[in-house]
């Protein structure tokens, strides 16, 4: 690598010497070794000047180099793309300098929407994670490197499923029906499937949180944008590079719960009187045992990347294999993409090409009821004294109780896949007409397709019945987005930065489901429906239908001396999601920053590197909810009976009325943000503070007028505000030879409350949290509820107030009494689902350049979880028919008789610090070729967690619009350790 | 190439599909698009019949008619049916404008007729034709039926007959100023149907005549006025239309029962096409699955009041309707309860109390109270019958014809006895009011009729079986608290 390059500096390096050593051969001899300081390699052809004089030389190929100098002299180290280094001689003869590259320090660009700006120079809420920041291990998804790494994003999943999702949330959610996830887009291309990438080809994740950044985005920026940036062949420099990674990892359940075992249960059973009543199955099962495995998880990557002046190129291959805890569910990813670009007419032209498909298989387990088919609940509440197999090798079934099915049983019967393929073309080129003025194309097409596989026996455990079903869902999208800009310096130190760009989208979506009862082999599962005996008119469906997107956006960035930088933007967005009369929508807004640092009076503040204030307001809407949601439109759904003729016939029906003037929600937002860097940026950060107001909310509500037809209606229902405050913050501790230290820090708190609901949307909709279990079907067993003045997630329930003598709960009544019964119980504020705040923490070391270390804890405090797993399994009522936790021999002890009835008792703190991860590394880089690396790295993570939760993880996901209720339908949450190793050549 | 890209980014700019959102519809229409051709016409009343597949279900009524009466009860299993209170609510009298199957039925009911008033303003926009003329007068029967659910349950409601211009928070109207607009409109639209259409499932001239019949005979409950002679005269026109008994007392009941020649009028339930009949899930034990080779597990809830048990005297071949005694599967042997110690699962026509709970013995929890096969359990049926509900039966007519003549101070004999010798019971002579509602308990026993007897024989509000006499109050339903949240002029 590097040898054209190495040659052209050796010679420079040889005439500069020679004449060097003619000029100034008679002072102080002064030598020592330039390093790259990220990876202590050295560096040739770095220039050494004696300050004040043009006397100067180059290292040479080690990275060595001799000058003369006096006592006094300063010496400046300079190279193109490092930051330079003013050393005084001060009778050294040996002056080592670590040399740091340019872009890791506070002058980094970030990458706003379309465009990029010097981070000093930002003016709205825009926090930026480049690759090293992120968090390694066993990472299920490229968004869980980026959890707890900056405040106000938040990065949750509920427990260890390899094919469950994660939940992101910028500064909460800012929505109730419509999407609440933020926008992607990675390298420009906008809506883009952040798994359709590795993660190892993630360059640098920038996150626009307020909506003065996010409004460029328009109408799908509402809930912030998260900008992706891959990795590309580095521009400029000469060569090849490969880069081979491998790792494995093994998972292990983190946290089982206490139930009782067979031995307890058989004690139980003479304890109580039952033997002569009580069957024992003869076995002693841990069925959580047999439910769970040691999961496995295998990465394996390798890129290509390289370029020369005019060209540059990656490739990269990634997959992984993740076998969940659970045994049935997997999932088996492979990334592919490639990026190249190309120079030319004089440099003046660029034409970049990126290409990338995914294709994911999916293997799924069911776990998330009560039913049948639940293989969590099934494990839980069944016998320990029943064995898993038969005599004859076959799952074992006994008839204990309704719906006791063996979950391994389940497992082995149900056939639940999904294949999935994504397609990402993107061409873009960019031309400088003339200096400062660019015109930019971006062309891409996406394709993403999902085809399922479903399959239930008959005769099978969990359906004697039987079904079959195939679904092949695509999404095709082209989009097309270009821009002019302007750039200008005017003055002597000022500069005026216009944008004006235009894009247009074009989804389809098309597919097509088949579906039947009553399959005549099992063998064939659903590889041929052809099998199924049942098909009614409906089970076959197909789908195809558009949403088209028209958007108009400008930007205007005026920036003096970069001590006052203003920018004000404007989207313009027409969407077919919406009726003629709110087609089109406005987006405004405008942010202001003022280096305070740059003025002079600050001047007497030598420790102060930076400080800046940063006030913006903007505007961005959100439009995600399914398209056609504003008319009418009547489509076949199935088969319905015609009273007339006494036939069944395809019916014909729509679901949404009529709304013409449905519009986006808007979001609004006033974001200050303070940044400020102290001993020379040893100690820098930032902090946030917003207050958001969310008006016009989407809410899909049944219809209940009379002129109203059909089931429902969306309509903008609500306002919804928050307010917040963030903090980040890195501190440099220690930056010597021998060791790095670096620490992090993330704080977010935010406070969430509904303004105002539409009284349509009051009645059944606004009780939420509904539970499922035994004697916990109907109306009465909702647990939170939506009100004007409250936050989501509030627990609205009654009051635990101990139990009576017969054994029954009794609950707290607006009379001041106590009751038994459900009905008559007062409902309260109990408690609240969402957090107090939230706390990231990282700290990296390295040590000898060798050894590099890092552990990240995460931490969340406040925030309730009712435990109905608990609820259930902490009664002893069951018993012994079916399993349950230790803690209802207590209960039992305690005379409780009461079937399971939601109460405060069960709201537990869900609080909790985890050490998320512990990363230990090793590099050697001593090999002939300098640039030869090998890297060894254990990861850990989930190490331990302290909290007090009794449920086996306290971690929830903030969706939707309730949360913050373990229902027994939690995979585990893992604890895994990694080995991986990377290979550089 | 620069010219190129000049060409194509000023040409963005100027093409109109590039400035103009596009929205076509390809798997769908716009509503004004429907319907396109005659079979699509068919269906277009088909969504105002549709709330009739909740009924037993969902829809919250058949709950509401039989759990709040003396015949049945929903007893607390321990864990199983405590459900936050919903079902024993209902037999306390108990329940609230929250309760599940008070909130459901008017939801269900106004639904059914909304839809009546867009099918009827849909067809008369379109061409007319002459059966879409008989599709309008049958849609306002139909509406009307809904109309008398609601003022049946709920009392005053509001009357809405129009879709377009229906005003958005409307008023109640008194329960009998609607009972005269609808007693008048199903009296004039039923000359529209032709005598010759017959149906079990559409709107039919014997539909119309029993609604009429009901209406009347209910009168007094829903004005304060009796009409008994009209309702006896509706009873009378309907027994010229062919209808008679089945010889088999539970004829009427049995999975194949569209050919009946009793069932007047019913909700056409199939096991996969038109699901919504699976009340044998819960009555049924969780292990009477192998008693008839069903491949799913029923919930073991629902059972007869042991009052209402006792009520069928010796000889009534009616009590065929009751699973009671040691429960055999479908190849003879015993079945044993695994969960209640394995003991042997016997039907006990006793239920120890409302509310049963860890004091109680696992039999006394699954085993207690008599179960109800009324409407035939085929062997393999599933967790939907297919076995047709009547809605009007002429064994009903028959009672209601019994009782407006007694009403009047005439013999009921007649038709009483008629209902009796199908039984196999002797006949009575000087029927009284008190053996009316007692026969009609046992004849028309689970198919929702009893809250409404009850009612109209003043036996609603006394004192049952864990349950205390309740105020007269209680004979309506309070209007759920979501609607009046919708339409705050529901709670004036």
């Amino acid at each position: 690598m590097r040898k054209e390059f190495f040659i052209g500096k050796i010679i420079l390096l040889l005439i500069i010497s020679a004449y060097c050593n003619i000029t100034f051969g008679q002072e102080l001899n002064v030598t020592g070794t330039i390093t790259e300081k990220a990876n202590n390699q050295p560096i040739p052809g770095v220039t050494i000047l004696i300050k004040g004089t043009t006397k100067g030389v180059t290292t040479d190929i080690y990275g060595k180099y001799t000058i003369k100098a006096e006592n006094n002299d300063i010496l400046v180290f300079s190279f193109i793309g490092f930051l330079p280094v003013e050393e005084t001689v001060n009778g050294r003869s040996i002056i080592d300098v670590a040399m740091a590259e340019e872009s890791t320090q506070i002058d980094e660009l970030i990458v706003i929407g379309y465009g990029t700006q010097k981070k000093s120079d930002k003016t709205g809420a825009v926090a930026q994670v480049t690759a090293e920041e992120l968090n390694k291990g066993a990472l299920q998804d490229p968004i869980q490197s980026l959890s707890g790494k900056t405040a106000g994003v938040l990065i949750t999943k509920r427990g260890g499923d390899p094919n469950g999702g994660f939940s992101v949330k910028i500064r909460s959610q800012a929505s109730l029906f419509a999407g609440t996830e933020p926008l992607y887009v990675i390298d420009g291309v906008p809506g883009v499937d952040p798994t359709s990438i590795s993660s190892d080809d993630i360059e640098s994740f920038n996150v626009l949180k307020d909506a003065s950044s996010s409004a460029i985005y328009g109408a799908t920026g509402a809930n912030g944008v998260i900008i992706i940036t891959t990795k590309k062949g580095k521009k400029g420099k000469i060569g090849e590079s490969v880069e081979f990674s491998s790792s494995l990892s093994v998972d292990n359940v983190a946290k089982k719960l206490d139930l009782l075992n067979a031995s307890q249960i058989r004690k139980y059973v003479n304890d109580n009187g039952l033997s002569s009543s009580f069957v024992d199955g003869g076995a002693s099962t841990d069925w959580q045992d047999e439910l769970y495995r040691i999961g496995k998880t295998q990465n394996n990557n390798i890129s290509l990347s390289g370029g020369d002046e005019n060209n540059n190129f990656r490739v990269s291959l990634a997959n992984s294999k993740f076998e969940g805890v659970i045994k049935g569910s997997s999932k088996d990813r492979t990334t592919g993409r490639i990026n190249f670009s190309h120079k030319m007419f004089d440099n003046k032209f660029t034409v970049s090409a990126t290409a990338s498909g995914t294709v994911e298989k999916n293997y799924f387990v069911k776990y998330d009821g009560n039913g049948r088919q639940d293989v969590i609940w099934q494990a839980l509440q069944r016998n320990p004294t029943d064995s898993v197999y038969n005599s004859n090798g076959d799952y074992k079934e006994v008839l204990r109780d309704f719906g006791y099915v063996n979950p391994l049983g389940v497992i082995s019967d149900i056939q639940n896949e999904k294949s999935q393929k994504k397609l990402l073309g993107n061409i873009s080129t960019d031309w400088e007409i003339f200096k400062g003025f660019k015109h930019w194309l971006s062309l891409s097409y996406t394709r993403d397709d999902e085809e399922s596989y479903y399959f239930e026996p008959s005769g099978g455990y969990s359906n004697p019945v039987g079904l079959g079903s195939r679904s092949f869902y695509n999404t095709e999208r082209k989009y097309l987005e270009t821009t002019l800009s302007y750039n200008k310096d005017l003055f002597t130190n000022q500069n005026l930065s216009i944008i004006g760009g235009y894009s247009y989208q074009f989804d389809t979506n098309t597919g097509i489901k088949a579906y039947g009862e009553g399959p005549t082999s099992n063998l064939i599962k659903s590889y041929n429906l052809a099998t199924l005996n049942l098909v009614k008119s409906g089970d076959i469906s197909s789908r195809y239908n558009t949403v088209n997107k028209i958007s108009y956006f400008g930007r205007v960035i005026y920036n003096i001396d970069s001590k006052y930088i203003i920018t004000a933007t404007l989207r313009r967005d027409g969407s077919s999601k919406f009726g003629a009369n709110n087609r089109w929508g406005n987006f405004p807004s405008a942010s202001i920053a003022w280096n305070i640092k740059k003025e002079v009076f600050m001047n007497q503040f030598e420790f102060l590197d930076q400080l800046k204030l940063r006030v913006g307001y903007g505007v961005a809407g959100n439009d995600k909810i399914p398209s056609n949601a504003y008319r009418p439109i009547i489509g076949p759904t199935g088969t319905t009976f015609d009273f007339e003729s006494g036939q069944y016939i395809p019916q014909y029906t729509a679901t949404y009325n009529a709304n013409p003037n449905l519009q986006w929600e808007e979001n609004k937002e006033l974001n200050f943000g303070l940044d400020f860097g102290l001993f020379k940026n040893k100690l820098s950060g930032s902090f946030e503070f917003y207050r958001r107001k969310t008006t016009d909310l989407l809410v899909d509500i049944p219809a209940r007028l009379s002129s109203q037809a059909y089931p429902r209606i969306w309509i903008n229902g609500g306002d919804f505000s928050s307010s917040g405050f963030e903090a980040n913050i890195q501190y440099f501790a220690i930056s010597t030879k021998k060791l790095d230290w670096k620490t992090q820090f993330s704080f977010s708190t935010f406070k969430q409350k509904i303004d105002r609901i539409d009284h349509d949307f009051t009645g059944q909709n606004n009780k939420q949290g509904w539970l499922q279990g035994r004697g916990l079907v109907g109306d009465e067993n909702w647990t939170q509820y939506i009100k004007e003045g409250w936050e989501l997630g509030t627990f609205y329930m009654p009051e635990y107030a101990g139990i009576s003598s017969t054994g029954k709960y009794l609950f707290y009544t607006a009379a001041g009494g106590v009751t038994s019964i459900l009905q008559n119980a007062e409902r309260r504020v109990v408690g609240h689902a969402l957090p107090k705040f939230e706390v990231g923490w990282t700290n990296s070391f390295n040590i000898y350049k060798y050894f590099d270390l890092s552990f990240s804890f995460r931490a969340v405090y406040g925030g309730d979880v009712l435990n109905v797993t608990r609820l259930i399994l902490s009664n002893p009522t069951q018993l012994p028919t079916l399993n349950a936790l230790t803690e209802a021999l207590d209960n039992a002890q305690k005379g409780l008789k009461s079937a399971p009835i939601i109460n405060s008792l069960f709201l537990e703190d869900g609080s909790f610090i985890r050490l998320e991860n512990l990363s230990l590394g090793y590099t050697f880089n001593k090999f002939k070729n300098n640039n030869y690396r090998v890297r060894f790295n254990i990861t850990a993570n989930n190490l331990f967690i302290i909290t007090r939760y009794k449920g086996t993880d306290p971690e929830m996901t903030y969706t939707g619009l309730s949360f913050g209720i373990d229902n027994f339908n939690v995979y585990p949450k893992t604890r895994s350790i990694m080995f991986g190793v990377t290979l550089t050549l | 190439m620069k010219r190129l890209i000049s060409i194509l980014a000023v040409g963005i700019l100027l093409n109109s599909s590039c400035t103009k959102i596009q929205d076509p519809l390809y798997d769908s229409v716009n509503e004004n698009d429907f319907p396109e051709n005659l079979t699509q016409l068919a269906i277009v009343p088909s969504p105002a019949y549709k709330q009739m597949q909740y009924f037993l279900d969902g829809g919250g009524w058949w709950f509401a008619q039989e759990l709040t009466s003396d015949e049945m009860v929903c007893p607390t299993r321990h864990t199983d049916w405590a459900d936050g209170g919903k079902w024993a609510v209902l037999h306390t009298h108990e329940w609230t404008n929250t309760t599940e199957a008070v909130s459901s039925m008017w939801g269900n009911f106004i639904d059914g007729t909304r839809f009546a008033n867009k099918i009827i303003e849909r067809l008369q926009e379109l061409p007319q034709t002459e059966s879409s003329i008989i599709s309008i007068s049958k849609m306002k029967i139909l509406r009307s039926y809904y109309y008398y659910l609601l003022i049946d349950n709920y009392g005053d409601v509001p009357y809405v007959t129009k879709f377009k211009d229906a005003v958005a928070e409307p008023e109640k109207e008194p329960r009998a100023t609607i009972f005269n607009n609808i007693t008048q409109e199903i009296a004039k639209e039923l000359q529209v149907i032709p005598i010759a259409q017959i149906s079990k499932y559409s709107v039919t001239r014997a539909m119309a005549y029993s609604l009429l019949a009901k209406l009347y005979l209910n009168s007094e409950v829903y004005t304060g006025t009796p009409q008994w002679e009209k309702a006896g005269k509706y009873c009378d026109t309907l027994m010229t239309l062919g209808y008679a008994l089945e010889p088999n007392a539970l004829g009427p009941f049995i999975t194949m029962n569209e050919n009946s020649t009793e069932n007047i009028w019913t909700i056409p339930f199939d096991e996969d096409k038109f699901k919504g009949f699976n009340l044998h899930m819960r009555t049924l034990h969780y292990n009477s699955n192998l008693t008839f080779d069903m491949p799913v597990g029923p919930w073991n809830g629902f059972a007869v009041t042991e009052s209402h048990y006792n009520s069928y005297p010796l000889g009534d071949k009616r009590k065929g309707y009751f699973l009671v005694g040691q429960q055999y599967d479908i190849g003879g042997k015993p079945i044993n309860d695994v969960a209640a110690g394995n003991l042997p699962l016997i039907f006990n026509p006793y239920i120890p109390k409302l509310i049963m709970d860890a004091s109680n013995t696992p039999e006394e929890i699954r085993m207690s109270g008599a179960r109800v096969v009324k409407f035939e359990i085929k062997k393999g049926a599933k967790a939907d019958l297919s076995n047709d509900f009547p809605i009007f039966r002429y064994a009903d007519i028959l009672l209601m014809k019994a009782e407006a003549e007694i009403r009047q101070g005439r013999s009921g004999d007649e038709w009483v006895n008629m209902i009796r010798e199908r039984a196999g019971l002797n006949d009575l002579s000087g029927v009284t009011l008190t053996q009316l509602l007692e026969e009609r308990g046992r004849e028309m026993f689970w198919e929702a009729h009893r809250r409404q007897d009850q009612i109209r024989f003043g036996t609603f509000n006394e004192e049952g079986w864990y349950k205390p006499a309740s105020d007269p109050s209680r004979k309506i339903f309070p209007i759920p608290q979501w609607a009046v949240d919708v339409n705050p002029n529901l709670a004036k």
